[in-house]
C-alpha cells in the first residue's frame, strides 16, 4: 500500500454518467479508467467486473466485484462492491468447518453483514477474474495464479454454503462479460469503441504498441525474478551490473550462448521477434483485423496449457531478458518450460493485444510460418529492440527514485516465491504467486538496472529472519516444582500474576465497559472510553477480562468479530513509537514512526475496504503526552472518523487527566465516556483474597481482615494486599519450621505488615555508630541554637566537639566528621550539598527532628 | 636463641609470613567472596528462600536490599548465590543479569547489557541492534514468551539501584517489575541500595508493582561482637600449612583482643564507624607491617595503623607549608574571628599580614606583595582557601572573595606539630592581640 502511495495513479470516469440521482446528488457511471503515470498504462474497469482492492496488508489485496460506481456531491468517487473472502480472512476456528483443503486461489462469496461495501475508488488496484464453480468441481489447474480466482461457496460469517443458483448465474454472467474480450483486454480497447469510432481505435492501438513493449518487459522481468534459483541469478546480476542494459542485450543476442538449450532459444527469438513485428505492422492499419484475432483467442481455452504455447513462450521469454536465468539455470528443462508457460499465461490475462496476437499466430501457424528471409527480419528485429531499449531506459530512470520506497512486503513475497520455485512443485507455486499485483510488478524491473544492483545485493544479503525472529529465554532444564504444601499452594494463588477465575468486586465496572464495547461493535462504529483509577485497582485486569469475554462471544457469533491490540505507554521509549506498535500489531509491518502515522491515518480515515472493528487498549495514557499532543490527538481523532471502526479504551491513573494535561481539542475528542475505579474497600479486598484462596484454608479469617483493613486504610492497592499475604505465608513457614501444617495467623500478618510499612529511619539511626549519633545530636543542637533548620558542617562540628567533651570522649578530626556526614548523606538521613565546599557545605535533616530525638532517646 | 637457630627460623618464617599476608589480604580485599557474614543470618535466610523459590518453583519476586555503605549488602547477596549454586537444580536453571547504576547510566545501555548477558543477541544472528525502541520491544517480547513452568528463571541484580530510579519515566524498572507481577518468564529483581528513601523515589505505578520486600542490612552488633569479628578476621584458618606458626599467630590474636590499648583503638574505630570495611582497612595496614623480623602483630602496630588511618587530611597539608603561608593562614584565621566567617580577599589578608610584620619585623623578613600573592595562590591551589564565586575578568585577583576551608582547631593543631615555627608566629596565632 505504501508503494502504491508514491506512484501517481489517476482515476477517472469512463464515459458519461449513465444516471443521476438529484436528491442524493450522485452521478452513476459504468466504468472507471485507471491511469498510471509511471507505466503509462490505462485500464478501464466496468461494472460487474472483479477487482482487487488494496487492504491493510499490501501483500494481500481483497477481491471484490464492482456493483456500482458513483460520484457523490462532494466529487468523491465511490464504488459499491460485493466482497469475496480469501481463506486467510476467515477466522482460524471457522476454517475447519470447510473440512477440506482450500487452494489459495479459491475465494468465498462474502455475505457477512458487518462489512462496509461502499469504498473509495482509489483503493481499486486492478481487475481480476473470478470464476464460479460447482461445489463438486475440481479447481482447474491454471498457470496464471495471480489473476484468476475461483468461487465455490459463500460465507456468511457463521457457515459455508454452496452458491445459490441465482448468484452462480450472476457471477457466470459477469464473468462472461469479462471473458468476452479476454479479461481486461477490453479495458484498452472496449468493443463498442472499436466498432463506433475507428479513428480513436487507431490511436489507442498505437498507444498499445508502445505500452506493450514496456509491459512485456516488465512481465518477463518479474517472472524472471520469480522463477530461478535466486542466488545464482543474483550473483549473475551483480556480475553484469556494470554493463549498460543496451550492451548487455546486444551481447546476449549476438554472441552464441553457452548452452545448447539457449541456442535453440535464440533462433526462436528471431522467429518470434519477426512475428511480433509483423503483427504490429499488420495491426496498425485496421482494427477489424484484430477483431478477428480476438475471436481466435476466444476459441482457444485460455487456461489449458498446450505444447505449442510452451515453445512459444520459452522463446518469448528469451526475447525479453529472461536469458540470465535461462542460460544459467541448472534446473531441468521441463521446469523451465513450465515457468515460462506460466508467464505466457500471465500475459495472456493481461491486456496485451500485440503479444496475444503474436502468440496466437505463432501457436497455431508456426509450422507454416515465415516466408520471409531471415536476414531481413533480423534487421527489423534489431531496430525493434533498439526502440524497446530506449523506451525501457527512459522508464527505468523514472522508476529509479521509487525503488527505495518499495516495501518490505514485496521483498518478502519475492523471496517466498523464489524459495518455492526452486522446488518446482505446482502446489508451491500457487501459493507463491498469490501476492502478485500490477503496481508491484511494474516496479520490479527497476531491480535490473545497473544503478540499483548494489542495493538489491544488500537487501537479500541482510537475512529477513532477524526481523521476525522471536527470541526466547532458554527453557529450564528441570521442571518447576509443583507446590508441595498448602502454604505453597496459597502463595501461588496469591501471586499477582496468577489469573483468577473471576474478578470479584468489579462487576459493575466490568458490565459498563462490556456494554460500551459491545454496543460499538454491534453498530460498527468507533468510540473512546477513558478509565482512571489509582494503581492496583484492577483497571487493566478488568479491561482484559472484558476483551476475553467479548472474544468468546465473537467465537459464539454473539457479537461481530473484532481485532484486539494493546499498547502501553510505559513500554514505549517515545510517545511516537505508539504508531509503530499499533501498525505492527495490526498489519505486521515495521516502519518508522512518521510513516506509520500516515499509514494508520490512511487506514482509519479512508472509507475502507472491509475491515473488522479494532479494539485498542492504551494503557498508561499519560505517558503518550507530547508537547504538541499530536499522538493523543490522533488516537482520539480516529474513532470519530466515519469509517474508522476503532474503539479505544484509554487507561491512566488520574481522574482529571483530560482537564489537566490535554489541550481542549484533544479532551473534546476523548469525549465524556469516562469511568473511574475507586480504590478497594477493606471488604472488597477481603473478598478478593478469599476468592483467590478459594478452597485452600491457609489463612485465619481475622488475619485476612487485618491485612485488608490495613491496606484499605493506606492505599486500597490490591497488589499490596496480595504481597503482604504472600509474605505472611513465608513468615509462617519460617516460624513453623517443623512439618506440622500451620495456617497464617494474626501474628504472622502483623509481622509482614510491620516489615513492609515500618519506617526504616528509626532503626537506621539506632544502629548507627556512636559518633554518627552524636553528629545527629549536634545537628539538633545547632538547629536549636540558630533557629534555622539548616547548618554548615563547620557549625555542627563545633557542636559535636563540645558534645564529645561533655561525654568525655575523644573528639574526632574534621576528616572524620566529613566522612560521617557523607555516610549519613548517602543513607539520606541527611540532605547534604555537593561536597566540594568542605566545611561550608550545608546540612539538613531528611526526617523530622522528633523522629531523631525519639530514636536517640531510647538508648 | 643462637644465631644458627634464628637463621633457620628466618627462612622458615619467610614462607609463613608471605602465606599469612596472602591469606589475610585476600580476606580483607575480597571479603565478600571468602569472609563470613556477621549478624545478618536472618536476612541471609530470607534472601536464600526467596531465590530458591524463584529457581525451583518459578515464582517471580522483587526485593530491595537496603543498608548503609560497607554494611555487606553485596557480601550477603554473593553468599546467598554461592549457597544457591551448590544446589544442582538451581545451578542449571538460573540466568543471572547484573547491572550497575554507575555503569548502565540510561535505559538504552541497560537494555543492551541485559540482552548481552542473556545471550539473546546470538539468537538473532549477526543483526546489530537498532533503535532503543526496537531493543525494548525485542526484550519484552522475549520475556513475554516464557511462562512460569517452562522458562528458565532470570535473576536481575541491580547494584546502585537508586541510580536506575532517575532514568527517564523509570521505563526499565516499570517493565522489570511488571514482568515480575505478570504471568511471563519468572524473574526476580534484586536491588541493592544504600538510600533509605528509595521507596519514595518510585513513580506511583512502579511502586505499586514493586512487592515491597525490603531486606535491611544494618550493622546491628555491639562492641563485644565487634571484638569477636576482629578476632575471627585476623585468625589464621585451620588448614594453614604451618600449624605451629598458625597456633602462635592465633594465640597472639587472642592475646591482642584482650589487650587494653588494642581495645581502645578498636573502641575508637567502633565509635567512629561500624563499617566492617574500615576495620579491614585498619587490619590491612597492621598486617603489612608484619615482616620476618617482626612476625607477630603488636598492639603498637595497630595503634600506628589507627593513627595513620584516621589522620586529618587538611591538617597534613598544613604541615608542609612554608612559614609565609602559615602566616597567611593565621591572618585569615584572625579575619574569620573578627568578621565571623565572612569572606575575605587577598588585600585584607595582606593588610593583616603587614600589621603583624610591622610590629614584629625583627623576626620576619618583609616579603614584597607579589611574593605574598604567589604564596596565596599556592594556598588556593591546595584548596585551603576557595573563592566563593568563579573568578571573572572584571574583578582583580586581589579582590576576589575567598573562604578559608580550615577550622581554627585544625590550624592550631597543625601549628603545634609544625617544626621550627618562630615563636612570634605561634604567639600571633594564639591571639591576634598578643603583639600589642
Amino acid at each position: 500500500m505504501n508503494t502504491r502511495q508514491q506512484t501517481k495513479i489517476i482515476y477517472s470516469w469512463y464515459g458519461k454518467p449513465t444516471s443521476s440521482d438529484r436528491k442524493l446528488r450522485t452521478l452513476q457511471y459504468k466504468g472507471i479508467i485507471i491511469k498510471s503515470e509511471r507505466t503509462r498504462t490505462e485500464k478501464c474497469i466496468q461494472l460487474g467486473e472483479f477487482v482487487l482492492i488494496e487492504g491493510e496488508n499490501a501483500d494481500r489485496p481483497f477481491v471484490a466485484q464492482l456493483l456500482d460506481l458513483y460520484e457523490d456531491g462532494a466529487q468523491q468517487k465511490h464504488a459499491v462492491v460485493q466482497w469475496f473472502s480469501h481463506i486467510t480472512e476467515i477466522p482460524q476456528n471457522k476454517r475447519k468447518l470447510l473440512k477440506r483443503e482450500v487452494s489459495c486461489q479459491e475465494v468465498f462469496f462474502d455475505q457477512v453483514s458487518g462489512y462496509d461495501n461502499d469504498i473509495a475508488v482509489e483503493t481499486i488496484i486492478e481487475s481480476v477474474l473470478v470464476i464460479p464453480l460447482h461445489p463438486k468441481e475440481e479447481l482447474p489447474i491454471t498457470l496464471n495464479k495471480e489473476k484468476i480466482f475461483y468461487v465455490k461457496q459463500s460465507w456468511d460469517g457463521k457457515c459455508f454454503k454452496a452458491l445459490s443458483s441465482d448468484t452462480f448465474c450472476k457471477l457466470k454472467e459477469a464473468n462472461k462479460k469479462g471473458d468476452g474480450v479476454p479479461n481486461s483486454l477490453n479495458s484498452f480497447v472496449p468493443l463498442d469503441i472499436i466498432s463506433s469510432m475507428k479513428e480513436e481505435t487507431k490511436k489507442v492501438a498505437r498507444s498499445v504498441v508502445k505500452t506493450k513493449n514496456v509491459e512485456v518487459e516488465i512481465e518477463s522481468k518479474h517472472s524472471a525474478s520469480k522463477s530461478s534459483l535466486s542466488k545464482e541469478r543474483h550473483s549473475q546480476r551483480v556480475a553484469n551490473g556494470t554493463k549498460t542494459p543496451t550492451a548487455r542485450k546486444k551481447l546476449q543476442l549476438n554472441s552464441p550462448t553457452r548452452f545448447p538449450q539457449s541456442k535453440l532459444l535464440d533462433c526462436d527469438v528471431l522467429e518470434l521477434l519477426d512475428d511480433d513485428f509483423d503483427s504490429i505492422v499488420t495491426l496498425e492499419p485496421s482494427a477489424a483485423k484484430r477483431k478477428v484475432k480476438f475471436t481466435g483467442i476466444l476459441g482457444s481455452p485460455p487456461k489449458m496449457p498446450c505444447p505449442d504455447d510452451d515453445s512459444n513462450s520459452v522463446g518469448d521469454a528469451a526475447e525479453h531478458q529472461q536469458r540470465f536465468s535461462d542460460t544459467e539455470r541448472l534446473s531441468p528443462y521441463y521446469s523451465n518450460v513450465q515457468k515460462s508457460n506460466e508467464k505466457a499465461k500471465n500475459r495472456n490475462s493481461k491486456d496485451d493485444t500485440m503479444c496475444l496476437n503474436g502468440l496466437q499466430k505463432l501457436g497455431s501457424l508456426s509450422p507454416v510460418l515465415t516466408p520471409r528471409s531471415r536476414r531481413a527480419c533480423a534487421k527489423k528485429t534489431s531496430a525493434l529492440i533498439a526502440q524497446q531499449i530506449s523506451l525501457l531506459n527512459m522508464i527505468e530512470s523514472n522508476q529509479e527514485e521509487d525503488f527505495l520506497s518499495s516495501s518490505d512486503g514485496s521483498y518478502s513475497s519475492s523471496s517466498e516465491e523464489e524459495d518455492s520455485d526452486v522446488l518446482c512443485s505446482p502446489e508451491k507455486k500457487t501459493k507463491a504467486s498469490r501476492t502478485f499485483s500490477v503496481p508491484k510488478s511494474s516496479r520490479k524491473p527497476s531491480v535490473r538496472t545497473p544503478a540499483k544492483t548494489p542495493k538489491k545485493t544488500s537487501l537479500p544479503g541482510t537475512p529477513k529472519t532477524p526481523r521476525n525472529a522471536t527470541p526466547e529465554i532458554p527453557r529450564r532444564s528441570h521442571a518447576a516444582q509443583k507446590p508441595a504444601s498448602m502454604l505453597e499452594e496459597a502463595r501461588l494463588r496469591l501471586h499477582v500474576s496468577a489469573i483468577p477465575e473471576s474478578l470479584p468486586c468489579r462487576e459493575e465496572e466490568f458490565q459498563d465497559i462490556y456494554n460500551f464495547v459491545e454496543s460499538k461493535l454491534m453498530d460498527g462504529t468507533g468510540g473512546c472510553m477513558y478509565i482512571s483509577g489509582v494503581p492496583g485497582t484492577g483497571k487493566t485486569a478488568t479491561v482484559h477480562e472484558v476483551i476475553r469475554c467479548l472474544q468468546q462471544a465473537a467465537e459464539n457469533d454473539d457479537v461481530p468479530a473484532f481485532e484486539f491490540i494493546e499498547i502501553n505507554g510505559m513500554k514505549l521509549t517515545d510517545p511516537h513509537q505508539a504508531y509503530v506498535q499499533i501498525l505492527e500489531l495490526l498489519t505486521g509491518q515495521k516502519v518508522t514512526a512518521t510513516h506509520a502515522a500516515t499509514l494508520l491515518a490512511k487506514l482509519f480515515c479512508t472509507p475502507g475496504p472491509k475491515r473488522k472493528t479494532t479494539v485498542l487498549i492504551v494503557d498508561e495514557l499519560d505517558l503518550l503526552w507530547t508537547r504538541k499532543q499530536n499522538v493523543m490527538y490522533n488516537l482520539f481523532d480516529w474513532p470519530t472518523q466515519k469509517h474508522s471502526k476503532l474503539i479505544i479504551l484509554a487507561i491512566a491513573n488520574t481522574m482529571d487527566l483530560p482537564e489537566r494535561i490535554m489541550m481542549n481539542r484533544v479532551a473534546s475528542r476523548l469525549g465524556l465516556t469516562r469511568m473511574s475505579f475507586q480504590p478497594y474497600t477493606y471488604k472488597q479486598l477481603q473478598q478478593i483474597i478469599s476468592s483467590r484462596l478459594n478452597s485452600v484454608k491457609a489463612f485465619e479469617e481475622d488475619a485476612i481482615q487485618l491485612v485488608s483493613r490495613k491496606v484499605a486504610a493506606l492505599s486500597g492497592d490490591a497488589r499490596r494486599c496480595l504481597d503482604i499475604c504472600r509474605r505472611a505465608t513465608e513468615i509462617c513457614e519460617f516460624a513453623s519450621q517443623k512439618n506440622t501444617p500451620e495456617i497464617v495467623r494474626m501474628a504472622h500478618v502483623t509481622e509482614a505488615i510491620d516489615e513492609m510499612f515500618s519506617s526504616p529511619y528509626i532503626s537506621a539511626i539506632r544502629n548507627a555508630s556512636l559518633h554518627e549519633q552524636i553528629f545527629l545530636k549536634a545537628i539538633l543542637a545547632e538547629f536549636r541554637r540558630a533557629g534555622v533548620e539548616e547548618a554548615t558542617v563547620q557549625q555542627v562540628y563545633h557542636q559535636h566537639i563540645s558534645l564529645c567533651r561533655m561525654e568525655g570522649m575523644q573528639s574526632p578530626t574534621v576528616s572524620d566528621i566529613m566522612s560521617i556526614c557523607s555516610r549519613l548523606g548517602a543513607c539520606r538521613l541527611l540532605l547534604v550539598e555537593s561536597s566540594n565546599k568542605y566545611l561550608h557545605m550545608r546540612v539538613r535533616l531528611n526526617i523530622s527532628q522528633d523522629d531523631v530525638m525519639y530514636a536517640l532517646k531510647d538508648e | 636463641m643462637s644465631k644458627r637457630k634464628s637463621k633457620e627460623s628466618i627462612t622458615a618464617n619467610a614462607e609463613c609470613i608471605s602465606q599469612v599476608q596472602k591469606v589475610l589480604r585476600e580476606r580483607f580485599c575480597y571479603h565478600y567472596a571468602t569472609g563470613k557474614l556477621f549478624g545478618i543470618e536472618h536476612q541471609h535466610r530470607h534472601l536464600l528462600e526467596l531465590l530458591k523459590r524463584t529457581t525451583i518453583h518459578g515464582e517471580s519476586n522483587s526485593a530491595l536490599i537496603i543498608g548503609p555503605r560497607g554494611s555487606g549488602k553485596t557480601a550477603l547477596l554473593n553468599h546467598v548465590l554461592k549457597d544457591l549454586m551448590e544446589i544442582k537444580q538451581v545451578k542449571e536453571n538460573l540466568l543471572e543479569v547484573r547491572l550497575n547504576g554507575l555503569l548502565q547510566t540510561n535505559d538504552k545501555v541497560a537494555l543492551k547489557e541485559i540482552t548481552r548477558q542473556l545471550r539473546l543477541e546470538n539468537v538473532v544472528g549477526d543483526k546489530v541492534f537498532g533503535s532503543f525502541a526496537e531493543n525494548l520491544a525485542f526484550l519484552l517480547e522475549a520475556l513475554r514468551k516464557g511462562n512460569r513452568t517452562s522458562s528458565c528463571p532470570v535473576l536481575f541484580i541491580l547494584d546502585e539501584f537508586d541510580l536506575f530510579v532517575h532514568h527517564k519515566n523509570q521505563t526499565l524498572l516499570y517493565n522489570l517489575f511488571d514482568i515480575s507481577q505478570s504471568a511471563q518468564t519468572p524473574v526476580t529483581v534484586i536491588g541493592l541500595t544504600c538510600r533509605r528513601d528509595i521507596l519514595e523515589l518510585f513513580e506511583k505505578r512502579v511502586k505499586s508493582r514493586f512487592s515491597h520486600r525490603q531486606i535491611y542490612v544494618l550493622n546491628s552488633f555491639d562492641f563485644k561482637q565487634y571484638i569477636k569479628i576482629f578476632k575471627e578476621q585476623l585468625s589464621l584458618p585451620a588448614d594453614f600449612p604451618d600449624e605451629t606458626f598458625a597456633q602462635k599467630w592465633n594465640n597472639n590474636v587472642q592475646h591482642l583482643s584482650a589487650d587494653k590499648t588494642v581495645n581502645d583503638v578498636l573502641q575508637n574505630l567502633f565509635h567512629y564507624t561500624k563499617d566492617l570495611r574500615s576495620l579491614h582497612f585498619l587490619l590491612m595496614l597492621a598486617v603489612s607491617n608484619v615482616t620476618v623480623h617482626h612476625p607477630l602483630i603488636t598492639a603498637s602496630d595497630l595503634q600506628e595503623a589507627s593513627k595513620q588511618y584516621r589522620m586529618d587530611s587538611k591538617a597534613n597539608i598544613v604541615h608542609g607549608l612554608s612559614v609565609l603561608e602559615i602566616c597567611l593562614i593565621i591572618a585569615m584565621k584572625h579575619l574569620n574571628d573578627v568578621y565571623e566567617g565572612e569572606p575575605f580577599n587577598f588585600q585584607m589578608v595582606y593588610n593583616e599580614f603587614q600589621k603583624f610584620i610591622q610590629r614584629k619585623a625583627h623576626c620576619m623578613y618583609n616579603f614584597e606583595k607579589p611574593v605574598v600573592m604567589k604564596a596565596f595562590e599556592h594556598l588556593l591551589q591546595l584548596e585551603l582557601v576557595k573563592p566563593i564565586e568563579k573568578p571573572s575578568v572584571r574583578t582583580q585577583r586581589e579582590y576576589l572573595l575567598m573562604k578559608l576551608l580550615l577550622d581554627n582547631t585544625q590550624i592550631m593543631d597543625a601549628l603545634q606539630a609544625y617544626p621550627n615555627c618562630p615563636t612570634d608566629v605561634k604567639q600571633w596565632a594564639t591571639s591576634s592581640l598578643s603583639w600589642l
